[in-house]
């Protein structure tokens, strides 16, 4: 599972997900959590903390957002080299087929499925951390 | 459809009115910890609605036109929203405006992930929040299916459809 150290970047238009997102990670262990509004917003903070040195370890992305969206956003991590490992969770509702295949060919971590529990979160967590880090951890 | 009245077989497609219904329940049970129960719908072509709070998407595609509309009494937001967010409220603040919002965005996009599968077109949508709800919706078809918990009519979902076809679906 994700170090409790773990920087991580919650994106989401409405704040109210974003507070729920956040209490969620709390409650899991994890203190070093910020926040952006849209996609946009959090690809220049993903850039900034790469430059800082202090690069996030996750994102949690909702996908339907104005100016860049969570798929476009994702898009923009993979395409950097620095970035192109990092975990990345979409939160959506609209889970239909095509998007969620649109989503893993785009490279997600895993996609999360509103409205959630905190254990269904805390198992996505978990699935995208070993599709990341299992085979080093082993 | 057998727990809404049949007249609504006329009105709606039967997965469209089940969906929008199933995603109202499954969001306020997730976020309020209660299903909501459904009362007796109402039909008519002008709608007037009058609640104190509502999220819109209006939806446009070739083949589906109208919008959703979740309207919410005072009382009844604020306690989703304190339930939601482990903070109370004592009043429709920005941060409760934007609960709605979120309800609004979670209850579309549940419904109409089932729908597109289906054939419906639904597509992406982004909620608008109306203050002091009472606002007519003209369409060819409108629906109110109000819901309770304790006390009558405390939240509603509203659909007004203009257009609505359904695709058929490859093989």
């Amino acid at each position: 599972m994700f170090d409790p150290n773990t920087r991580f970047l919650v994106v989401d238009d409405f704040k109210t997900m974003r507070t729920i997102v956040k209490k969620t990670l709390s409650g899991l262990g994890y203190t070093q959590i910020d926040e952006a509004e849209d996609g946009k917003v959090a690809h220049a903070m993903v850039q900034k903390a790469l430059s800082d040195g202090k690069p996030y370890g996750c994102v949690v992305s909702d996908w339907n957002m104005p100016n860049t969206t969570g798929l476009e956003f994702l898009k923009l991590v993979r395409a950097s080299d620095p970035t192109k490992g990092l975990p990345f969770i979409l939160v959506t509702a609209e889970n239909e087929q095509s998007q969620v295949i649109e989503a893993v060919k785009a490279g997600v971590s895993n996609y999360l499925v509103k409205p959630f529990t905190p254990a269904d979160f805390q198992k996505k967590l978990e699935v995208a951390w070993a599709k990341h880090f299992k085979a080093q951890a082993a | 459809m057998s727990e809404v009245d049949n007249r609504l077989r006329s009105f709606f497609d039967e997965p469209v009115g089940l969906a929008f219904i199933q995603a109202v329940r499954q969001t306020v049970e997730m976020y309020f910890g209660e299903r909501p129960i459904m009362t007796r719908p109402v039909i008519t072509k002008d709608l007037q609605v009058g609640y104190d709070v509502a999220g819109v998407i209006n939806f446009t595609s070739l083949d589906v036109e109208g919008s959703m509309v979740i309207a919410f009494r005072r009382e009844f937001i604020l306690k989703i929203y304190a339930h939601m967010l482990g903070e109370s409220a004592t009043d429709i603040t920005p941060e409760v405006e934007d609960c709605v919002g979120e309800l609004t965005n979670t209850i579309y996009g549940l419904a109409k992930a089932p729908l597109v599968d289906q054939g419906y077109r639904f597509p992406m949508g982004l909620p608008q929040v109306l203050r002091q709800v009472n606002k007519e919706f003209e369409a060819s078809k409108c629906l109110e299916l109000p819901f309770r918990f304790d006390s009558d009519k405390e939240l509603s979902l509203v659909l007004v459809v203009k257009k609505l076809v359904k695709q058929a679906q490859s093989a």
